[in-house]
């Protein structure tokens, strides 16, 4: 079957993965106008974060809530690549796919943002308490 | 060529959620275990750190189910008679969502042990 052959050139494949990944990042960026957004967002989240000295097992949930946003943004986009692919006239489950994806990338960017006031409004409160 | 679809809108968002809600029995689990879990961090007085991590799982479950809802319908979209690359293709997005549930849960209960033991009931 044809997907055996695929397996066999395992080694290969995992490194072209990673220029396959290069490339689909760089569509990503492109198109969708939301990951420079959370880039950004993401950008200044760590620059706060240098400023008001955050330890490390907050640095740790910073970078993983930041990643885990963009992994998302990126999920979304290949669901609506997959569903575009599949049917280019309206369907209603092409629309409860593309809708429950941005649903997805929402609530864990709203998420994202609750973590970030948890972790910023005490060490603001800190720091700004000290001046 | 990619062909631009239009940009999803919060409506169109909101819409996404309230279907799941409607159709998905597990995301009616779900609203049960963010009640769950958001009582019992405010009954173990979880400071703010806790308080961050317990956030960011819960979200993580609901974006993972919210996934996983969204590949069940594209799979549907695709081929709604049964094939076997459908079949792989609906079990593993489950399996992701559980492996996330499970380590969230895991994680919970191990923020909870930790509480305990730092006030010395364990």
């Amino acid at each position: 079957m044809n997907r055996d052959v695929i397996k066999k050139k395992g080694i290969s494949r995992f490194f072209k993965s990673f220029k396959y990944s290069f490339e689909g990042l760089v569509y990503a960026f492109k198109h969708e106008q939301n990951m420079l957004v959370h880039v950004v967002i993401g950008v200044l989240v760590i620059i706060l974060g240098i400023y008001v000295k955050l330890n490390l097992y907050e640095w740790l949930l910073i970078g993983v809530v930041i990643g885990l946003v963009i992994a998302t943004e990126l999920i979304n986009t290949s669901i609506e690549a997959v569903v575009d692919l599949s049917c280019s006239k309206i369907h209603p489950l092409a629309k409860i796919a593309k809708d429950t994806a941005a649903a997805s990338v929402f609530v864990f960017a709203v998420t994202a943002v609750v973590v970030g006031l948890c972790i910023f409004i005490p060490n603001l409160m800190e720091v700004l308490e000290i001046l | 060529m990619h062909v631009k679809s239009k940009k999803t809108s919060l409506k169109e968002i909101l819409f996404g959620l309230k279907n799941t809600i409607k159709t998905e029995f597990s995301m009616r689990l779900i609203f049960f275990v963010w009640i769950f879990m958001l009582l019992t961090s405010y009954i173990f007085c979880f400071d703010y750190f806790e308080w961050a991590i317990t956030i960011m799982l819960l979200g993580l479950i609901t974006a993972t189910e919210l996934i996983n809802t969204s590949l069940e319908a594209v799979v549907d979209l695709i081929s709604p008679n049964i094939h076997p690359l459908a079949k792989i293709a609906k079990d593993t997005a489950s399996a992701a969502t559980a492996i996330f549930s499970t380590v969230a849960f895991i994680s919970f209960v191990s923020i909870i042990i930790n509480k305990l033991m730092e006030v010395g009931i364990i």
